[in-house]
C-alpha cells in the first residue's frame, strides 16, 4: 500500500470556514458520498463515534482531530485534510472534558486496518516534527499540502 | 508467568494498533519482550473484564469504575508526556 495515493487533491480543503463540528462533518460527508468513498451509514457512525470516542489530539505545535470510524462504513479508504479558517473544540482522545481548538481535521477512512494504520503512525510522526508544523503551516494552497504530505508519506514503506 | 498487557481503542485497529507498535518496540529495548504478551481489543469488549490484564492501556476515555486500572496511550500518539507513561508501565509490569 502506497499511503501517499490515500490522499488527493480533491479531498482537501484549505482555510474551510465551519460554524461547529455538525457542519464540518455534514460537508464532507457529502462530498465523500458524492465520491462514492463512504457508505450513506457513514455519516451517523462517524458522529457517533466522535461523540463517544472522541478524537481531538493536543500536539506539541498543532491540535488536530482525526475523526473515523469502523471499516464497514468506508467503500474506498482515503485520507480527508481540511485546515479551518476558525479552529473547532473537539475534545481531547483519551478524556471524556478535556477541549482542544482543532486547528487542521484528518478524516480517515480506514478500509483495511492492517495496510492503512502504518499511515497512522506516520502522520502521527509528522505532526510532532516542528520542521512538517512549519512547513505546513506556511503552504497556501491545497495542492502545496497534498504534495507535503505525499513527500513524507512516501518516505515511510513499512 | 508472562504478564499480560492490553491495549485497547474505540475500534480496536486504529490508534491501538499504532500504540501496540510501539509498545513492542519499546519491550524489546527494555528486554521485556519475554515477559509481556500483548493483547489489542476494542474498548466495549473488554471493559468489563480488565481484571484478567496486569496492565491496561487504553487511548480513549474508560468508566469512572475502572480509571484507575487504566494507563493512558495517548502520549505514543502526541509524542507529549511519553517518559512518564513509559515508567508507569514498567512499575506496573515488574510489581505485577
Amino acid at each position: 500500500m502506497d499511503y501517499a495515493d490515500l490522499f488527493r487533491e480533491d479531498l482537501a480543503q484549505l482555510d474551510a470556514a465551519f460554524r461547529d463540528k455538525k457542519e464540518l462533518f455534514g460537508t464532507i460527508y457529502r462530498e465523500l458520498l458524492d465520491k462514492k468513498l463512504v457508505k450513506d451509514t457513514f455519516l451517523k457512525a462517524v458522529e457517533n463515534r466522535e461523540e463517544d470516542y472522541p478524537t481531538g489530539l493536543q500536539f506539541e505545535n498543532l491540535s488536530i482531530a482525526i475523526p473515523h470510524t469502523d471499516v464497514k462504513h468506508i467503500e474506498d479508504p482515503f485520507v480527508y485534510v481540511c485546515t479551518l479558517e476558525k479552529t473547532i473544540p473537539f475534545i481531547q482522545m483519551g478524556t471524556s472534558d478535556t477541549l482542544v481548538e482543532a486547528e487542521v481535521i484528518l478524516v480517515l477512512g480506514i478500509k483495511e486496518p492492517k495496510e492503512q494504520v502504518g499511515m497512522l503512525s506516520r502522520l502521527m510522526e509528522i505532526f510532532s516534527n516542528k520542521e512538517f508544523i512549519k512547513a505546513f503551516k506556511n503552504t497556501d494552497s491545497e495542492s502545496e499540502i497534498l504534495a507535503l504530505f505525499k513527500k513524507e508519506m512516501e518516505r515511510t514503506v513499512e | 508467568m508472562m504478564k499480560k498487557l492490553l491495549i485497547m481503542c474505540g475500534t480496536g485497529v486504529a490508534t491501538s494498533t499504532v500504540v501496540t507498535n510501539k509498545i513492542k518496540v519499546w519491550l524489546k529495548e527494555k528486554g521485556l519482550e519475554s515477559e509481556v504478551k500483548l493483547y489489542q481489543s476494542k474498548i466495549a469488549d473488554e471493559v468489563n473484564k480488565l481484571d484478567e490484564y496486569d496492565v491496561v492501556l487504553s487511548t480513549t476515555v474508560v468508566p469512572d469504575r475502572v480509571k484507575d486500572k487504566v494507563i493512558s496511550g495517548v502520549p505514543l500518539l502526541t509524542g507529549m508526556g511519553t517518559e512518564e507513561m513509559y515508567d508507569e508501565i514498567e512499575r506496573q509490569i515488574r510489581e505485577s
